[in-house]
This record gives C-alpha cells, structure tokens and sequence, in this order.
C-alpha cells in the first residue's frame, strides 16, 4: 500500500511529464539555442558564443526599438481595452434593458485575428477604405493611416481593441452578474455615490476576476502578431514591430537562428516581469 | 484519351533521336513543387493534367505570394526536410543557396541522353544572360522562366497636355523634372515602389545612374558598403523627394501591385514598373488607360543607364526524394511549345527563351497598344542592357536591402535627413557583412 503522498506523486506524474515534454523542454532548447551564433547562411556557426546577449542584442537598434513596441502594446492596448470593457459592462449591468447588445458585441471575437487585420487594412486605405469616407463626411481630409508610424500605431490599437474589449466585457459582466447582491443593496441605502460604489464596492469585490483578465490581456496582448502581420507587416519604418516579429523577420527571413532564439528568450523573460506581480497578487488574495 | 496521349507522347519524342527518353518511366509517382504565384507558374497550374496524361506522374503545385513562398522555400530547403522536389528560385538566390549545397547541379542530368531530350530542351535557346544568373561557380543549378527588367510606362495625353516632350524621360534629370511639373490637378506625378523591402529594386536606377553603388566593387567580391558615397546620398535623397513629395497618397508603402493600381486608375503619370506587368497595366477590363500609355527605357544618368534585371528560375533541391521525375516534368515544362502557350493564353510575357521572343503570334499577342514608343523593344532593349549584378547577389542581401529600405523610407517620412539614414544603413550594411564574413 502507498502513502498518500506517493500516492499523489505517482498519479500526478504524467501531467508533469506532458508538461515537462511540451513547455519546458522547449523553452529550455530555445535557451540553448540562444547560445549560439547559429546562422542557416553561414556554414560551420553553429557553435556555442554568448555574442547574442554580451553584444548584438544591446547594440542593436532595431532590438531596442521592438522593445519599446512592445511595451507599448502591453501597456497602451490593454490599458484601453480594460477600461473601455469594464465601463460597457457596467452599463449593460445597470441597464439590463441593453443585454441583447451583448451578444453582438462577441462578434469581433470571433473573427480569426488575420481576417481582422486584412479588414482594418482594407478599411484604412487612403480614399478607396471605408474610413476615410464616413470622415470625409465631417470635412477631415483622407489620412494615410497605415503609412505614418504614429497613425499606424494607432490603427493597429484601434484594431486590438475592437477585436478584444468583448472579451473583457464578457468576462467582467460574468463577474458583476455573480457578486452578492446585499453590499450592493447596503451601500445604496447607505447614500453611496455611483462613483464610490464602483470603486469601494464593485472593484474590490470584483478583483479576482480582474487579475485573471489582466493576466490574460497582458499575454494575449503580444499575440496580436498576425493582426500587425496583416495590416502593416511591422511598418512603416519598424513603428508596429514589436519583439515577437521581429524575432520572425530575423530567425525566418534572415535565417539567423541563434539570434532570433536570445530575442524571444528576452520575449518570455518581459512576459515573466509584467506577469509575475500579478500572479503574485492573485496568489496572496487567494489565501487570504 | 488514349489518342491525344499518343499524340502528346510523339510530339515530344523525336524519331531521330538515339536515346528515346521513356515517358511513362515514372507512372504513378508525385512531384511536389513549391512557387510564388509569378504569372508563369499560375499559368502552368491549368497544364498539370498533360503532364498527367504524358507520363502518369501528378505534380502538386503549391503556390504562395511571394514573401510567404520565399520563406517557405528558405525553410524547407535550409532544414532539408525534402517537402518539395521543385523550388522557386529568384536569381539573386541561386548563389546562397547553391553555396549551401542545397541545390541539385543540373549538368549531369541534362547529360544523361536516359533522362534528357535535348531538342524538347532546347537549352541554347534559353536566354544566355538569365541562365547565367542560375550559375554558381560555373555548375547550373535552375534552369529560367521568367526575365524581369523595369521600364518607364507614361501618359502620352498628360504628357502632351503639359508640353513635355516623352524625349525628355530619357535623363533622370529630365526624369524628376517632368514629374514635379505633372504632379498638379489631383495627379500624382509618379509613382514608385516606396515599401522597404522592395523600393531598391527601382532606385538601384537612380543610384547607380548617378554613379553611386551598394558594395566597392561586385565583379572582384569587394563587398565593402558604400552607402554614404555622395552619389548615393543624392540618389536616395532624389528617390525620397519623388516618393514623398510627387505620388499618390500610401506611396511610401507601395508595393508593385499598387504601382500597377496606381496608373490603371488613371490618376497617374509616369510609372516605373515591371515590364513583365504591361499585360496587368493595360488590362482591358481594369485599366482605364490602355491605350493612352507610351513606353521608354528607364532614365540614363551620368553614369549610364541601369535597367533594374532579375529572372526567376525553378530549380532541384539537393535532397529531393523524386528527383528524376521532377528533372522530366521541369524539361517539358519549360520547352518552347509550352513557354508560347502559356505566352499566349496566359499574362506571362517575361518568356526565357529566345525563338519565343521572335515568334509572330507572341508578337502580335504582345505589341500592346500604345501612344508612344514599342512595348515589347523597350522590354527587350533593356533586357538587353541590363546587367547581372543590378544588385548583390549574396545571402546577407535580403538584410542589407530591408535596412536601406528602411533608411530610405526615414527620408520619406522627414524623420532624418538623407545623410544620416544613408550613415545608419551603411552602419547597419557593414555590421551584416562583417557578421556573413564578406568583408573583414
């Protein structure tokens, strides 16, 4: 007869192994890989050089430039699309009139990131898309939206959000619908402010939900690669390249693979500093 | 059935020959072949089933657009996973790749009298120049189908509108200076491609007609970039002036299709474009301007004239699992019957072969209408004039040219002045030689 805890171990085992296998592993071969000087056009670099992160990464402009990017997807759109999705759901939570909207609204969600890019991009071409039309109603001149780094940035934001804030809305309202009803009802008859209730009541009541969802924008933020991919292919002049593709247009376009390794390996290593404090957080909550 | 087989099968046999190349040798294996979607190889698609019907070998051809497809061949062919026999090779690519070993020399093959019919493939009558480009210390490593060059595509009526004699195009000073004075009206004086990974294919003419170059010296394998020559300076300063100040709106990211959009629309005056793409620029359902279009060579500078030349090619991969039947399907794919079909049913006009070039009905069928100068001599005359190493044919190109791109498009944007992107990209071009260790 086993002890519980080889008991648990042993039946845990297999997950751990899957996991092992699938996450792991991998990462741990991309790290070794990073290690490299490995180029698919220079025959015999396939030797190990810590040249990748002693050198190149930091003088390289365009690394740096990605960076940046990056923090700005992470920071900028998730930023909008938190707000923008917690301010809907609430009203579709006080006004329950306006709940057909909701089924609506996941529409975005559901249509494959590629296809939201090509839509934006055919959208935002100067005076053939759409955009320009209804705007051109109101006098504003035809703006080349995909062509300038500012304005492109703000195109792709403008995509990733359409696309994603449903899914905080959904999210969040599945949240407000599940809180206990008497801390709403106390601060009401306590004269409480639709202001302080939001943020005395709802939000701390609301948090748990709130990390998970922030945890998963923060990630799901930098996989807004094909929707880039598709409008602007990282330009004009880099400004929507984030790190992700540019580590796609040094590993497969210019063949370095060693190189593009120590890129996503940085990759990973910003993810784990965005993400860990507010894994933590979650953590702490959970066994308070 | 059975007849039209037959006489598929004696069209391609010669009676003469000593060694009669067994057709049928193959039937029932798969050829895999990859290609980015070029008019030649969309063409060949709507074939597949002769070569069926020929030799029982089915070919599958996957095509991709042409950064997709360059990527693809790129992987498979670097991780040797033998998914396709046929590759899609642009000339500025032979060399890399062959160096890489991972090409399949052609010389034995096209040897072997078991494997090969000579008249069917009439490898003299390929274009020297573009067979040449698929060369790699004298081994053939991918046989041609497609000629690329650049000439300039103007509109005789706004031309004469404005007084400008089409003489003048001839220069690129009479070039930039016809631009700025049609550019008026809601017409965009030119339009050229802006997008970075594509923009040296047209101002190589600019830079190297004004004197400037990439590299010290291409013929001798001097490598040492030049970028921040005076010439070159001016050159990418003039490119960013036309771009920026004298184009349809977008232009800095145009890509040959919106060039090709541009002057079909009809708001448009001067294009410089792929001669390949007459046939799309005066298609009779989607241009308004056929008809209205002359043709010239691209502008001459101090330094000379540089039409833009490149060609595409199919080649083996060195670890193709049918090699044989693909090297049967390549011959009949290419042999002149084919290339004038295709020719003539098709948009393919870049033919490789020369008894094409000649041929009355590929004349007749391609003259395009025009209002000023030849179509067809502006595409062969720069064909003519063109050279090989228009641009640098080594692995760290792709690099070095998205960089100068990038550089390029900085000007057109006012974000740096033509000096200091000239000084990044020749900072950015030596760093990727000294890394691919072309230079020390």
């Amino acid at each position: 007869m086993l002890s519980d805890k080889s008991t648990f171990r042993l039946l845990s085992a297999p997950a751990l192994l899957l996991l092992a296998a699938l996450t792991v592993i991998p990462i741990l071969l991309l790290f070794g890989l990073s290690l490299t000087s490995w180029s698919l056009l220079v025959p015999g670099s396939f030797k190990f050089s810590f040249v990748n992160y002693a050198e190149r990464m930091f003088s390289d402009e365009n690394f740096v430039h990605s960076l940046g990017v990056t923090f700005y997807y992470i920071i900028v759109n998730t930023l909008i699309q938190m707000t923008l999705g917690f301010l809907i759901a609430f009203l579709l939570f006080r006004y329950t009139k306006l709940r057909f909207l909701r089924a609506i609204m996941i529409i975005p969600m559901l249509v494959p990131p590629a296809v939201v890019g090509l839509m934006w991009k055919m959208m935002l071409i100067p005076n053939l898309g759409g955009l320009d039309y209804y705007l051109g109603l109101f006098g504003i001149p035809a703006i080349d939206w995909l062509g300038n780094p500012g304005t492109a940035l703000a195109a792709v934001t403008i995509a990733s959000v359409w696309e994603w804030t449903p899914f905080v809305i959904v999210v969040m309202l599945a949240g407000l619908d599940s809180l206990p009803r008497s801390p709403l009802e106390a601060a009401v008859m306590d004269g409480a402010s639709t202001l302080k209730t939001v943020f005395y009541v709802i939000i701390p009541m609301l948090r748990p939900i709130i990390i998970v969802t922030l945890l998963l924008r923060i990630i799901e933020s930098l996989a807004i690669l094909p929707v880039v991919f598709m409008m602007t292919g990282g330009g004009p002049a880099r400004a929507t390249e984030a790190i992700n593709l540019y580590a796609y247009h040094v590993g497969l376009e210019y063949l370095d693979i060693g190189y593009a390794a120590s890129i996503l390996v940085a990759f990973i290593f910003i993810l784990l500093i965005f993400c860990t404090p507010i894994i933590l957080s979650s953590l702490k909550s959970d066994s308070k | 059935m059975r007849k039209t087989v037959l006489a598929a099968l004696m069209s391609f046999m010669p009676f003469t020959a000593a060694h009669a190349v067994d057709w049928k040798r193959y039937e029932g294996q798969e050829v895999n072949m990859i290609c980015m979607t070029i008019t030649w190889c969309v063409a060949l698609e709507d074939q597949l089933a002769d070569f069926e019907d020929l030799t029982g070998i089915t070919v599958n051809l996957d095509l991709f657009e042409e950064s997709a497809a360059h990527q693809k061949v790129r992987t498979e062919l670097a991780s040797g996973s033998g998914a396709y026999d046929i590759v899609w090779v642009q000339a500025n690519w032979s060399i890399p790749y062959a160096k890489q070993g991972w090409l399949e020399p052609l010389q034995p093959l096209i040897d072997n009298p078991d494997l090969t019919d000579a008249d069917l493939l009439g490898f003299d009558d390929l274009m020297p120049s573009l067979t040449n480009l698929m060369r790699f210390e004298g081994a053939l490593y991918g046989l041609p189908f497609f000629a690329a060059t650049i000439i300039t595509y103007y509109r005789a009526d706004l031309l004469e509108a404005a007084g400008i004699d089409p003489a003048q195009l001839d220069t690129i000073e009479g070039f930039s200076a016809a631009v700025k004075a049609l550019n008026k009206d809601g017409v965009a004086g030119v339009a050229m491609r802006g997008h970075p990974d594509e923009s040296s294919w047209h101002q190589t003419v600019f830079m190297k007609g004004l004197g400037g170059g990439y590299v010290e010296d291409i013929k001798n394998e001097n490598y040492q970039p030049t970028l921040t020559s005076p010439e070159a300076i001016e050159a990418a300063s003039l490119y960013a002036d036309m771009i920026a100040n004298y184009s349809p709106d977008g232009a800095i990211n145009f890509k040959f299709s919106d060039v090709v959009v541009a002057m079909q629309q009809g708001n448009t005056a001067i294009i410089m474009e792929g001669a390949p793409l007459g046939g799309r620029i005066n298609d009779p359902e989607k241009s308004t301007v056929r008809g209205k279009l002359g043709y010239a060579m691209v502008p001459q500078g101090p330094n000379g004239r540089h039409p833009a030349f490149t060609g595409h090619g199919v080649a083996l991969a060195a670890d193709a699992p049918n090699q044989e039947p693909a090297w049967l399907f390549l011959q009949w794919a290419l042999s002149r019957d084919l290339t004038l079909k295709i020719a003539l049913e098709s948009n393919h006009v870049a033919v490789s072969r020369n008894s094409v070039w000649q041929d009355p009905t590929f004349i007749e069928k391609w003259n395009l209408p025009g209002a000023g100068g030849d179509f067809l001599k502006a595409f062969q005359d720069s064909l003519n004039a063109a050279d090989p190493d228009y641009r640098p044919r080594i692995s760290g190109w792709g690099e070095v040219n998205r960089s100068y791109g990038e550089a390029l498009q900085s000007i057109m944007l006012g974000d740096k002045s033509a000096e200091e992107a000239m000084a990044d990209a020749q900072a950015k071009a030596v760093e990727v030689m000294t890394r691919l260790g072309y230079i020390e």
